[in-house]
């Protein structure tokens, strides 16, 4: 299988209760670099994510991952295929019935034979890496939103998985701090060889991350390539989006 | 000309209620298919069986001894106009063992019990954590219905027991006090007339409802749409669902019970 | 302290389970049928109100529960009981439906019929049966009496109701009458009248003169009969002391108590006679055997006996008998050394029952020795040993008996006698004999009402 269509989604098609919101959607998304999707509010980005890791089925069209047809699989090899997966949720999805240390070793406990202590040892460099360090006995409900969404990247990562979903990583947080979340995104692609999917609103951070930028316009994308390319897209839609995100900067 | 029936609409109601009975016989079959699949947990076990059990032992307490107190002071009055009295324990203890202790008991973990967890699950569902646990590769059923169901199906028969058990007590209370009835004839008549039978058959059905009322609560829980407002709905279709079909299996279960369990020496 | 849930709901489990646990066993201990029961039948024309569980009493003692009630073929109840396994029903025991109180319950209640019959066994019927009143049946019988009721008043009515000319209304006319003529009559005869008063006042006046008189005889006789009760009050004469010396009322109260104790030891004891004769086919001549035995418990017994030997043969010829009778009553007897026509010897042992068997031992025929018996239903066998002496170098005596009961009281016997002695050949011998217990003897004497008190 060719390394650039490890992810390969085809002729996706989506609508709810008629509302048709996935058209046609065709990506290909290349093993061990970052692809950025990028669209106005509402196209039905996290939609797509969703369909990705098979929390949707879609109408029509399939996604397959190096191969596999994911929503051909049953439930108990979908799970098998959902362990390589790790994925952080718009509004960061914390159970909160559990404190932030119970949240970030909740992957590890269920998946892994490791001690209690190595994965204390875990939980504490996964918070170091996203900036909250010593927040193990918080619950859910004493955080801020910026402060969920990076325990819920912390919870993400946790298994050091080979493929990571972001859905806004970055939306609501400081720029010191966005900037140290493009960092780690980057560096767990260059050290780990993770395939990274982002959702941004961010162009000025997309093109500072991704080897792969993708836009989703009315139900489909209408522009993918290498940042530089995609520059050039001659799509109005994307010049418009691209001159109004780079402006606001 | 006016038609008496509009048959779109019965069409439409009929076919709701079907498919929320398909759909909810699909997640007990799931959840049946997943109670037998490692990983088991213990600890969510445990922790289901503290919260439904342990922590309802107040509240069955209390509704127990008051039932056992207002049904013996109730029975008396009827039946001191024939002479006996004496039967208050016997007819207070019959009915606690085969109908009134599964089904308050059952009623009583409905509004404490399955109540929370149509929410709690409803706002999980609303929240995306159960996406999360999907994405996590944890099956949502396994983790968070077995468990209630399980501790459900053990625990309600349990606090039946202790229902029937305080309930006896209110009993003798009131009977030997209010109704001066002595205490030896009283305990005599209970003895006799209540066999193991009827404590086994109470608490069998006790199992049942437990099994429905967490069955359903949580099937309401999953199937929340919607906000703050959907989890209220769920909420109070859980409890509903939950109370009407405790009263309603209750009648068939007794007809197969006294069918074949009370066969006095069997 | 801060406790984990899986010690919460350990400790929630185990206070059920105990809870469970003391209900079992106080729901299910049917107490009078918790140590077994056997099923006895009944057949009733009419078991209204009998349901299962019912009690099964025998005078107003619970022994066990009604099982079950069924239809027999020809349309009768027919109710099976379970009985208490200790409780033994002699076989014409006979078998009522009663109700207790006006809206009571149904119970069976059983009278117990002759000790002396063997008792019912699991999956028998009782022979005698009456099914009880029901309620319909009183309140037809209310029905009539409020009819007689009814009758009684209406006639008092039509009695009084004066309209009607009853009775009473006639009555009180006819008084009305009478006095009205008695009126008439005392006016009429007043001087009659006078002359009767006059008459009596002077019968009284004489009758008072003549008691008068005679009051000085009066008076002596109450004095002599004062004097009397005076001595017998201070102890004098024989009736005085018997009277008044409270040792001596002692006395007959303690005779009155050890007389009540000897009988009542007497009536504990179990009595026992026994007679029995055998055929010796090689003495060609009868041994006769009077046994008396006295049970103080029902395994327990004390044997006496005396045996006739004709001992017909030799000088130094053993004979031995053993005797074995029914239950617990065993005598046997022995050896006679020396030729000595109708001597008479005599046993004395003690015994013990086992189950089936009985074991003996003391004094058999004027010798030491022992013996063992085996009794099941009419069949016994029994084996004694004794003369263990061995001057003219004899073995000791051994006899072998087996009987048969034919009757209660009559019984068969067999066996073989000092078959080891060398002196002789075996004897070999058949008889009979008969055997009166307890409840036969004090019929027979009489007695029953003394001993049974
Ligand atoms: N479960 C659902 N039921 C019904 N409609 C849905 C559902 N999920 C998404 N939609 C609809 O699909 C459309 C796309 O939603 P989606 O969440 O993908 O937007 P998005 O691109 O992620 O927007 P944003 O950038 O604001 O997160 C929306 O119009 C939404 O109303
Ligand atoms: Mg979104």
């Amino acid at each position: 299988m060719a390394e650039n269509r490890y992810i390969d989604i085809l002729d996706l098609h989506k609508s709810f209760n008629g509302q048709k919101v996935l058209q046609g959607v065709n990506l290909q998304i290349p093993k061990g670099k970052i692809t950025v999707i990028i669209g106005p509010s509402g196209c039905g980005k996290t939609v797509l994510l969703r369909h990705v890791i098979g929390l949707m089925k879609p109408d029509r069209g399939r996604v397959t991952i190096d191969g596999v047809n994911l929503h051909a699989l049953t439930r108990l090899e979908l799970n098998k295929f959902r362990r390589h997966f790790g994925m952080l949720f718009q509004q960061a999805a914390l159970f909160d019935s559990m404190n932030v240390y119970e949240n970030v070793a909740f992957p590890l406990k269920e998946h892994t034979k490791l001690s209690e202590n190595q994965i204390q040892k875990i939980v504490a460099d996964k918070l170091i890496l996203v900036g909250l360090e010593g927040i193990q006995r918080k619950m859910p409900s004493e955080l801020s939103g910026g402060m969920k969404k990076r325990v819920g990247l912390a919870r993400a990562l946790a298994l050091e998985p080979d493929i990571i979903l972001y859905d806004e990583p970055t939306t609501g947080l400081d720029p010191i701090m966005t900037e140290a979340i493009d960092n780690l995104i980057t560096d767990m692609q260059r050290k780990l060889k993770v395939t990274s999917v982002v959702i941004s609103h961010d162009i000025p951070s997309a093109f500072r991350i991704s080897d792969q930028i993708a836009m989703v316009y009315e139900g489909k994308i209408v522009e993918v390539g290498a940042p530089e390319s995609f520059r050039k897209s001659s799509h109005p839609a994307v010049q418009e989006f691209l001159k109004k995100g780079e402006a606001r900067f | 000309m006016k038609k008496w029936v509009n048959w779109t609409i019965v069409w439409d109601i009929a076919q709701k209620i079907l498919i929320g009975l398909g759909k909810w016989c699909r997640f007990v079959w799931a959840t049946l298919q997943w109670t037998f699949r490692p990983p088991f947990r213990p600890k969510n076990f445990f922790k289901q069986m503290e919260f439904i059990g342990v922590q309802s032992i107040p509240i069955i307490l209390l509704t127990g001894l008051f039932t056992g107190m207002v049904f013996a002071l109730q029975t008396g009055k009827t039946f001191s106009l024939f002479k006996m009295q004496n039967l208050v324990g016997a007819t207070v203890g019959l009915a606690l063992t085969r109908e009134i202790a599964p089904v308050f008991a059952a009623l009583m973990v409905t509004a404490r019990a399955c109540s929370a967890m149509a929410a709690e699950i409803g706002t999980m569902k609303v929240t995306e954590q159960i996406d999360a646990l999907h994405t996590m590769a944890i099956d949502p059923i396994q983790y968070l219905v077995t468990p209630r169901v399980l501790g459900c199906i053990v625990m309600v028969p349990l606090l039946t027991m202790l229902f029937n058990f305080i309930g006896v007590i209110g009993a003798y209370i009131v009977g030997t006090t209010l109704l001066n009835i002595p205490s030896g004839p009283f305990l005599h008549h209970l003895y006799w007339y209540v066999d193991p039978q009827d404590v086994n058959g109470g608490l069998i059905k006790a199992a049942f409802f437990g099994f429905f009322i967490a069955a359903i609560s949580c099937y309401k829980g999953f199937a929340t749409e919607g906000g703050a407002e959907g989890v209220g709905r769920a909420t109070t279709g859980a409890v509903v669902a939950s109370s009407v079909t405790v009263l309603v299996v209750d009648y068939f279960l007794t007809t197969w019970i006294l069918e074949y369990f009370t066969d006095i020496y069997g | 302290m801060k406790l984990s849930n899986e010690v919460k709901v350990g400790l929630f489990a185990a206070a059920i389970i105990i809870i469970i646990t003391m209900v079992t066993i106080r729901v299910g201990d049917k107490s009078i049928i918790s140590g077994g029961d056997y099923d006895l039948m009944g057949i009733f024309t009419n078991a209204t109100g009998l349901y299962p569980k019912a009690a099964v009493e025998v005078a107003g003692v619970s022994i066990g529960v009604v099982k079950n009630i069924g239809l027999t073929a020809d349309g009768k109840a027919q109710v099976t009981m379970g009985v208490n396994r200790d409780v033994h029903l002699p076989q014409n025991s006979r078998c009522f439906l009663r109700t207790r109180g006006f809206l009571g319950e149904a119970f069976v209640e059983i009278i117990p019929g002759d000790s002396s019959l063997p008792p019912l066994k699991d999956g028998e019927f009782f022979t005698t049966t009456e099914s009880g009143g029901d309620i319909n049946g009183m309140v037809n019988q209310f029905n009539s009496i409020a009819d007689d009721v009814k009758e009684i008043t209406h006639t008092l009515k039509g009695w009084v109701n004066e309209k009607e000319g009853g009775a009473i209304a006639s009555t009180v006319n006819n008084l009305n009458d009478f006095v009205k003529v008695m009126r008439d009559l005392t006016t009429k005869n007043e001087q009659n009248l006078d002359r009767i008063v006059n008459n009596m006042a002077d019968l009284t006046h004489e009758i008072k003169s003549m008691v008068q008189n005679s009051k000085q005889d009066v008076e002596n006789s109450m004095d002599r009969i004062a004097s009397i009760t005076q001595k017998i009050d201070e102890g004098r004469g024989t009736i005085g002391k018997l009277v008044n010396d409270p040792e001596t009322a002692q006395k007959l109260n303690d005779a009155v108590d050890s007389l009540n104790e000897a009988l009542g030891g007497y009536k504990k004891m179990e009595l026992g006679f026994g007679f029995q004769t055998e055929y010796l086919n090689r003495s060609k001549d009868f041994k006769n055997y009077f046994n008396v035995s006295l049970s103080p418990t029902p395994d327990e017994s004390i044997l006496l006996g005396l045996v006739s030997d004709p001992s017909p043969d030799t000088k130094r010829e053993k004979r031995i008998t053993g005797v074995t009778v029914g239950g617990t009553t065993t005598t046997v007897t022995t050896e006679n050394e020396v030729l000595q026509r109708d001597s008479v010897l005599f046993s004395a042992q003690l015994a013990k029952k086992f189950y089936d068997f009985t074991i003996r031992g003391g004094i058999i025929e004027s010798k030491g020795g022992v013996g063992l018996d085996y009794l099941k239903g009419p069949v016994g066998v029994s084996f004694s040993a004794f003369d263990f002496e061995n001057k003219f170098n004899e073995k000791p005596h051994l006899k072998l008996t087996g009987s048969v009961n034919v009757t209660q009281n009559l019984y068969l016997v067999g066996g073989a006698d000092d078959p080891l002695n060398p002196a002789q050949k075996t004897d070999y011998f058949v008889g009979g004999g008969f055997r009166l217990v307890d409840d036969d003897i004090k019929s027979l004497l009489g007695l029953s009402s003394m001993v049974k008190k």
